[in-house]
């Protein structure tokens, strides 16, 4: 690669996703001025901290080389657990511990499947999330609706203010955002995460327990897709069994947007945050403009196409330096 | 001897065989409901159109990877069919189908080879593209009332063969054609076996890919004629997750998900071994939900029979070890 082409990458991976970004929001202010209002925009931070907060998890996984295709089930399992125990008359507390409980079961599975019985990650997280559908459908088969007398407590976490200020959702995404940084920069965890997706072997010549940390991964990924569930049964006050479906792609596309190789080792934290940020942006925008569902799934494919082919030629650029 | 070892290469393993024998076997034996000729007839019917998309799909996992998007390139089929038929009648709706197949697979094709992307996540993405096309093609259920084309699934030969399961027959022949007998056949196995190899040997990587998926494309294009056939409806939402049932026929078959080996024929026997499972829980009054957990898990099973088989072959060495030492002892 020439220095030029080094040069670019290098301030593409800092500011690239960035520009997208901008380059979108002012293409939908131009189609629309409403959409650039600031309740509108604080309503598509709001709504990114859902997905975001499950791209941070998928960006460990993603990171160590591997893909979690079960978050998504792992979210409907999460809403339809609070809503079954909130109107069995349990505490909002409860119920919480319950579901990131499960949720990290269901990680752990994953985990077990992947380094125990040696699936690919993708193929056993495909294969667990018909099986958490399953379980999810056997559980809780029909959408419960969450009365306001119920929901009351848990309502705080997507229309509460901390402080009577901060929106709840905001700070959880800000928090769960600053605590990946600082896992992925510093702590143990985060470095064995990257030597076992530049190099598996390598890293488990090193001595790395690779087992252990592929599982802790997907209790991760399982935890922040039960944290987003709960999120997101508190904004729709609902438990549905299909809430999550086809939830996955948007936490991957989030990933992939952000920076994150596919072919492990190098993750991009803020790029990730963004990356959700510009989906849920997307899919706001669209929603204002008139799209329906359908066009909002369309543009999310293709943004995700996009992102893995710019992904792709960055590859080959470096692999044709070697 | 030469020529039983060559029947084994040509057909693979028939362990699958066997299994759906005495799975069978068992139910007549048990249950009043599998003594007939209606239910086996259901059971081939039901299992052909599983198994004729499965059919492409080996090609697929031959070569190491997977195609994701196979329901809801079905529903997107399965949608612009029922708006063509009552318009243009059945074989222009279906040389249609069969052209939107092509180019669906083609599409994939590209982007896998040319834009170099996982073909798992291409897939995926394309999976929610699709159904969103079929979504925006047609958005309302429709039924088909072209008699004629209903009955290319439901009419049975003499009363006895259903149409279904001998179209699967004739397009499994000739997808073993295809990957034993021709040349693209053995650069997909080549391929699977080792692309550096392949690559080495001077096998178009890209233009291989892209054939591959035309062929899933197109098998996959008649699949979705067979369903809207023996449905007599289509809707967007159609079949979704059809995925994981035939990928799970591919490889209960016996064709290795790390690719470089497969046969056809044993996809079509695990298609309908699925089938059978899902007939019998269903006579068994087993909960439609439950039904998806079990499937989970054959799925789970399937990925994992191979190291299942390492880890029993280590217990089974090292128990054996331990008597020889007890003798030397």
């Amino acid at each position: 690669m020439s220095s030029r082409a080094k040069k670019f990458w290098f301030i593409w991976d800092r500011i690239g996703i960035l520009g997208i970004l901008l380059t979108v929001m002012m293409i939908f202010g131009i189609l629309d001025p409403r959409i650039l209002k600031p309740a509108q925009l604080l309503t598509a931070l709001n709504r990114s901290a859902v997905s975001g907060i499950a791209a941070a998890g998928m960006m460990f996984a993603i990171c160590a080389g591997g893909f979690d295709l079960s978050v998504g089930s792992i979210l409907s399992l999460t809403s339809c657990i609070i809503a079954v125990q909130l109107t069995g008359g349990k505490s909002t507390w409860y119920a919480i511990v319950m579901a990131l409980f499960v949720a990290a079961l269901c990680g752990f599975v994953n985990g077990i499947l992947i380094t125990k019985l040696k699936i690919q990650t993708f193929v056993a997280t495909l294969a667990t999330q018909l099986a958490f559908a399953g379980v999810t459908l056997v559980y809780c088969n029909k959408a419960i609706q969450l009365t306001s007398k119920v929901n009351r407590q848990l309502k705080f976490f997507s229309t509460g203010r901390l402080f009577g200020v901060l929106p709840m959702p905001i700070v959880l995404l800000v928090i769960a955002y600053v605590i990946t940084y600082l896992v992925y920069t510093f702590s143990p965890f985060g470095i064995k995460v990257r030597a076992l997706g530049s190099n598996e072997t390598a890293a488990r010549t090193t001595g790395i327990k690779a087992d252990m940390v592929l599982i802790a991964i997907f209790v991760v990924t399982g935890l922040t897709a039960a944290i987003a569930g709960i999120l997101n049964t508190a904004q729709v006050s609902i438990g549905d069994p299909s809430l999550g479906s086809g939830f996955e792609l948007d936490a991957i596309t989030a990933v992939v947007l952000g920076g994150t190789s596919l072919a492990g080792g190098k993750g991009n934290v803020m790029g990730t945050l963004i990356g959700a940020i510009l989906v849920v942006f997307v899919r706001m925008g669209l929603n204002i403009l008139g799209a329906g569902e359908a066009y909002q799934k369309l543009a999310v494919a293709v943004i995700l196409v996009f992102a893995l082919t710019i992904n792709g030629i960055k590859l080959i650029m470096q692999r044709g330096e070697q | 001897m030469g020529n039983k070892k060559r029947f084994h290469i040509e057909y693979g393993d028939h362990g699958i065989l066997y299994a759906l024998m005495i799975f069978w076997l068992f139910l007549i034996i048990t249950n009043k409901n599998f003594r007939g000729l209606a239910f086996f007839q259901t059971i081939l019917t039901k299992a052909s159109l599983n198994a004729i998309c499965g059919i492409g799909m080996t090609f697929v996992i031959i070569s190491g990877e997977l195609d994701l998007s196979v329901a809801s390139q079905v529903a997107l089929n399965g949608v612009v069919l029922t708006l063509l038929l009552p318009r243009f009648g059945v074989v222009p709706s279906i040389v249609t189908v069969l052209l939107l197949g092509a180019v669906m697979g083609t599409l994939n094709g590209v982007i896998i080879a040319k834009l170099r992307i996982p073909a798992f996540i291409a897939t995926l993405a394309m999976q929610m593209a699709y159904r969103a096309l079929a979504q925006l093609v047609n958005s309302s259920p429709v039924v088909v009332e072209n008699k004629l084309f209903k009955r290319i699934s439901t009419y049975k030969i003499c009363g006895v063969i259903p149409t279904a399961f001998l179209i699967c027959l004739l397009l499994g022949i000739v997808g073993t054609i295809i990957l034993r007998k021709t040349k693209l056949g053995r650069n997909i196995l080549a391929i699977g076996n080792s692309k550096p190899a392949a690559v080495i040997s001077g096998i178009h990587i890209a233009r291989t890919q892209i054939m591959i998926y035309l062929l899933v494309g197109l098998f996959t294009a008649a699949s979705s004629i067979m369903y809207v056939s023996y449905l007599g409806s289509s809707n967007y939402g159609m079949q979704s997750g059809l995925e994981f049932s035939v990928i799970s026929a591919v490889v209960l078959g016996g064709t290795a998900l790390k690719g470089g080996k497969g046969s056809i024929f044993n996809t079509v026997v695990a298609a309908i071994f699925l089938i059978t499972i899902r007939s019998a829980m269903d006579s068994f009054g087993v909960d439609s939900y439950w039904q998806r957990v079990v499937e989970g898990i054959i799925l789970i099973i399937a990925f994992s029979i191979t190291e299942i088989r390492n880890i029993g072959n280590t217990i089974l060495v090292k128990y054996h070890a331990k008597k020889q030492l007890k003798v030397v002892s």
